[in-house]
């Protein structure tokens, strides 16, 4: 019998309903090529296994500490102390902790037991021509792993998304396109200097991997997060406007209002938010954006 | 209290007989007293038969009854005399209206405004006596008869029911006829509308302050089915989401009936009404209604004409009788059986001895210790109900409601005499959610890793959790809970009700009928919480149970889905009602295609047979509560941009954005 291959995803969300048709259960991948210093979901950049502390949930019983083999829990007044470098995940705290205040972020599973496990919602993808969305983190990261798991519900007739920011070979995306029908891909920013200065890498790969897509007639949907100072100028608008019509005309693009939701997962995870500063785009901001982007010939979706 | 009355109340003809141990359960908070203060209600009328005979009919049908009765029947003659004798005095009353309508109509200057005058005064002339000939009419009559039952015995639930199917014959006809258009007609619909919000009845203290309302349970139906089958929606079932959406008010009490039959436009209009966050309509599942009631053994076309009366109860319309009996703290029956039978507020017996908890080996000990404390708590129920109902039908005959609820004319026998056609006791099971997670989490902790021997936790209990933190937290967190899709839990849940169910059903009232089991709280899980010690889940003393069959508050933490999943494994039709509540954020329900997935939700746990739902739209205050009280809204799901996360996870200041932000939406 052929091994079931492993990946390690870091949550399920049921009932997600923008990411793809329909009711769709949302399985977030670990692990991601990008380093946005705006991410929101610090939790995905590792491939690896994390430990969360929170500290509102702590009674500051003090088991954690006591059970810890390494020694790398340190109580003070004020909750405790991870040595993250140190502990090696062990989860024996995390199995005492009467608060579940610590919480291991992340978890191995089986191609067979994530689509058992995400396979309840059927009912509801049918009566609402819904499916599964792979997003992450970078799905793709774990290419296997998210084919094998893209396949298998390609198989049962699901319907598949995958949220993906296309730093990936082209071969990958090759190798996976027969088992997706829609992609959702980000585009952060057009200038490559300026896209490696926040995101830690160029994006050359992005670009020809979004163009080979949009030459095909593989649903797509492009997004770009609209952050205020870092990529809401008027070029890099215009770029990006250009760049979608000249592949495909009438492409869609959904613009994404910057949030801070993620803010508070960085303190949890022991590092420190890089975006401090940034303002939230206004309304005003907002349609101002999608103004410049109107004279190409995309189609800007609406948010509902 | 008037001197006259002292010593002749109804509370002093009940109260005598029944057994003391029943009166300690309700002062305890086991169970709740019969209703002592308002008649019995909990019934359908026959609306349909005034619009269509009028008054004069129910007359015929009565001299007809007369004919066949043998003349030294005195009591039944004597019944039939009454009854014309109150068809008589509602023709009055309503003649009076009319009178007092030309009366305003000759004083008014307005002539368009006299004109009015003069029709509502020809219309009340000739309804409820007559066949009602026009829409205005058919209204008219059908308000005379709901406000004759109302002043008749301030009885509880008096509910219009399958309103859109007795009213459309009289819409169709005048439309047909070009006598009036939609407009004309939706403004007399929401003229109506609005006579439900002004009805008052009367409540003593305890009541009065803990529903916190006048009008009550009125509750109207649109959609379901047809007798043959067909689609029951037309023009009337939408003109009232259209009434409900302009008004917003809480009466009546809206309810859609959804078969695999109704058109998707139908409930995607409701969820759209929904949507505006009166907690109305709220739906319910049409086929699993059918189901309810010919198992309960209605026909199948009296099956299909019935509807939903009171909160979630399943009814026939205008030929039963449910006869609610009010409530059984099944929480504290778990607190009984865990403490050998002992109230740990007291310290002193109130159930029976079924064992200390060293005794329990296994958590089958537990559930046959939980049982037959339920058995015996049920019973003593089961004698109050009995006491009062029989002095309710030795001594307080409501005529105007046997005129309008077959067979009772018929039988020449009174509505609360056994003169309905069907009737169906019941009685409500309440705190569903927590029992199900107590009992999951002991057989998870006690009996399955062993964290804790059954002595700690009950312990535990006793002390309300003081000095035993740790435990409560790992009970609260780390036990499996129902809602979460989890076997482990819902298991438990479908266990309690196929038990609760069983056992009922050894009950029957003077009918012979055996009782259901009717799974919602209305709001007693509050007054039953604050009677109720700490329990096995790691709820604290004193807080609100889980209510009807939702999950604990804040315990739900897998999304809707899951909920659903968790609850459709629960038998629903063999139950007479079930409630499920959920809430949902504004911005989940925005726009058309989500509110298609919205819809496209409801008819999931429609076909996995799923009761009713309702939905709270959550409003800027409820997340300014869950930032004060962040442990009761754990499940609450905030979606912004790309992602989601539950509201009481989020920072402070992220929480404080996502407020202001749902401002600038409404």
């Amino acid at each position: 019998m052929e091994p079931d291959p492993q990946g390690i995803i870091f949550d399920i969300k049921r009932y997600t309903i923008h990411d793809g048709p329909g009711i769709r259960t949302t399985v977030f991948f670990k692990g991601c090529s990008l380093r946005c210093r705006w991410c929101a979901n610090p939790e995905s950049q590792k491939t690896s296994l994390e430990i969360a502390y929170l500290k509102n949930e702590c009674i500051q019983c003090g088991r954690c500490a006591d059970v810890c083999p390494l020694d790398a829990v340190h109580l003070s007044d004020n909750g405790h102390t991870l040595n993250r470098a140190s502990c090696n995940i062990c989860g024996k705290c995390v199995e005492v902790c009467p608060g579940e205040a610590i919480q291991i972020i992340g978890r191995r599973v089986s191609v067979k037991d994530l689509y058992t496990e995400v396979a309840t919602d059927r009912p509801f993808w049918e009566r609402s021509g819904g499916g599964v969305t792979l997003s992450g983190g970078e799905p793709l990261v774990q290419h296997c792993f998210a084919k094998d798991f893209l396949k298998k519900c390609r198989e049962s007739y699901i319907h598949t998304a995958i949220e993906s920011c296309l730093h990936v070979a082209p071969e990958t995306l090759e190798d996976i396109l027969p088992f997706v029908n829609t992609f959702i891909c980000d585009m952060k920013i057009m200038d490559d200097d300026k896209h490696k200065h926040y995101t830690g890498v160029s994006n050359e790969l992005i670009r020809e991997n979004m163009a080979n897509l949009l030459r095909t007639d593989q649903d797509m949907l492009a997004r770009m997060p609209l952050i205020p100072g870092v990529n809401d100028d008027v070029t890099n608008l215009k770029a990006l406007g250009k760049f979608l019509q000249s592949h495909r005309e009438g492409a869609r693009l959904e613009l994404l209002p910057h949030h801070r939701l993620g803010e508070s997962k960085y303190e949890r995870l022991g590092r420190s938010y890089g975006m401090v500063n940034i303002q939230l785009p206004s309304r005003t901001q907002m349609e101002k954006a999608a103004d410049v982007l109107s004279n190409f010939k995309i189609n800007l979706v609406k948010k509902e | 209290m008037i001197p006259f009355w002292e010593g002749r109340t109804i509370y002093d003809r009940i109260l005598p007989n029944v057994p003391k141990k029943a009166m300690e359960a309700a002062d305890e908070g086991a169970l709740f007293h019969y209703y002592l203060n308002r008649s019995i209600g909990h019934f359908n009328p026959n609306y349909e038969i005034v619009l269509k005979e009028g008054f004069q009919g129910l007359r015929k049908r009565i001299e007809t009854a007369v004919q066949g009765t043998p003349s030294d029947d005195i009591e039944k003659n004597s019944y039939y005399n009454a009854l014309l004798i109150v068809i008589n005095a509602v023709v009055a009353f309503a003649r009076r209206y009319g009178d007092e309508a030309e009366k305003m109509g000759n004083l008014c200057q307005d002539p368009e405004r006299k004109n009015e005058f003069y029709q509502i005064a020809k219309n009340c002339r000739r309804v409820p006596e007559y066949p009602a000939q026009t829409f205005w009419e058919a209204l008219q009559s059908f308000w005379f008869v709901h406000l004759m039952l109302n002043l008749e015995s301030n009885a509880y639930a008096i509910s219009p029911g399958r309103f859109d199917q007795y009213i459309y014959p009289f819409y169709q006809k005048e439309m047909a006829n070009h006598g009036t258009t939609q407009d004309a007609a939706q403004e007399l619909l929401n003229c109506f509308w609005v006579k439900f919000a002004e009805m008052t009845v009367v409540k003593e203290a305890g009541t009065a302050k803990a529903s916190n309302t006048y009008a009550d349970f009125q509750n109207l139906n649109i959609g379901g089915m047809k007798a043959d089958g067909s689609d029951g929606v037309n023009d009337i079932s939408y003109m009232c989401l259209e009434a409900q959406s302009e008004l917003m008010l809480p009466q009546p009490q809206l309810s859609c009936l959804i078969s695999s039959k109704s058109p998707h436009e139908f409930l995607l209009k409701a969820c759209a009404l929904a949507r505006k966050g009166t907690g109305m309509p709220a739906m319910f599942n049409a086929d699993e209604i059918v189901l309810s009631l010919t198992e309960k053994g209605k026909t199948l076309e009296d099956a299909r004409n019935g509807g939903i009366n009171g909160c979630v109860e399943i009814t026939g319309q205008g030929n039963d009788q449910m006869a609610s009996s009010g409530y059984i703290n099944l929480a504290k029956c778990l607190e009984l059986a865990l403490n050998n039978g002992i109230n740990m507020f007291t310290g002193k017996p109130l159930g029976l001895k079924t064992g200390t908890p060293d005794q329990f080996q296994s958590i089958e000990d537990v559930w046959q210790a939980f049982e037959t404390q339920i058995r015996y708590m049920v019973d003593l129920k089961h004698q109050y109900d009995t006491a009062a109902k029989r002095v309710f039908a030795e001594s307080c005959p409501v005529l105007c409601t046997s005129l309008v609820v077959d067979d009772c004319i018929q039988k020449g026998k009174d509505f609360h005499n056994g003169g309905s056609k069907y009737s169906q006791p019941m009685l409500s099971g309440v705190g569903t959610g927590t029992v199900t997670d107590a009992i999951s989490a002991i057989d998870y902790f006690v009996f399955g890793k062993g964290t804790f021997s059954m002595d700690e936790v009950v312990q535990a209990m006793r002390d309300n959790f003081k000095g035993h933190e740790a435990m409560r937290n790992i009970l609260w967190n780390k036990a499996p809970k129902l809602g979460n899709d989890r076997d482990g839990a819902d298991r438990n849940a479908a266990r309690l009700l196929n038990l609760f169910v069983k056992l009922l059903k050894d009950y029957t009232n003077d009918r012979g009928i055996p009782y259901g089991a009717d799974m919602i709280p209305t709001t007693a899980h509050l007054p039953f919480g604050v009677l109720t010690a700490a329990s096995a889940d790691g709820r604290l003393a004193g807080v609100p149970l889980a209510e009807g069959i939702s999950p604990v508050q804040g315990q739900d933490l897998c999304g809707p889905t899951s909920v659903i999943r968790s609850l459709g494994k629960l038998d629903h039709a063999s139950t007479t009602g079930s409630l499920l509540n959920m809430k949902f954020t504004p911005q989940t329900l925005e726009g058309e295609e989500n509110l298609k997935k919205f819809a496209a939700m409801i008819r999931t746990y429609f076909d996995m047979g799923g009761h009713h739902m309702q939905f709270n739209v959550v409003s800027r205050e409820t997340l300014l509560n869950a930032q004060q009280y962040p442990d009761e809204y754990r499940s609450l799901l905030i979606r912004v941009a790309g992602y989601s996360d539950y509201f009481v996870m989020l920072s402070k200041d992220v929480q404080d954005e996502v407020i202001s932000r749902t401002t600038h939406e409404v």
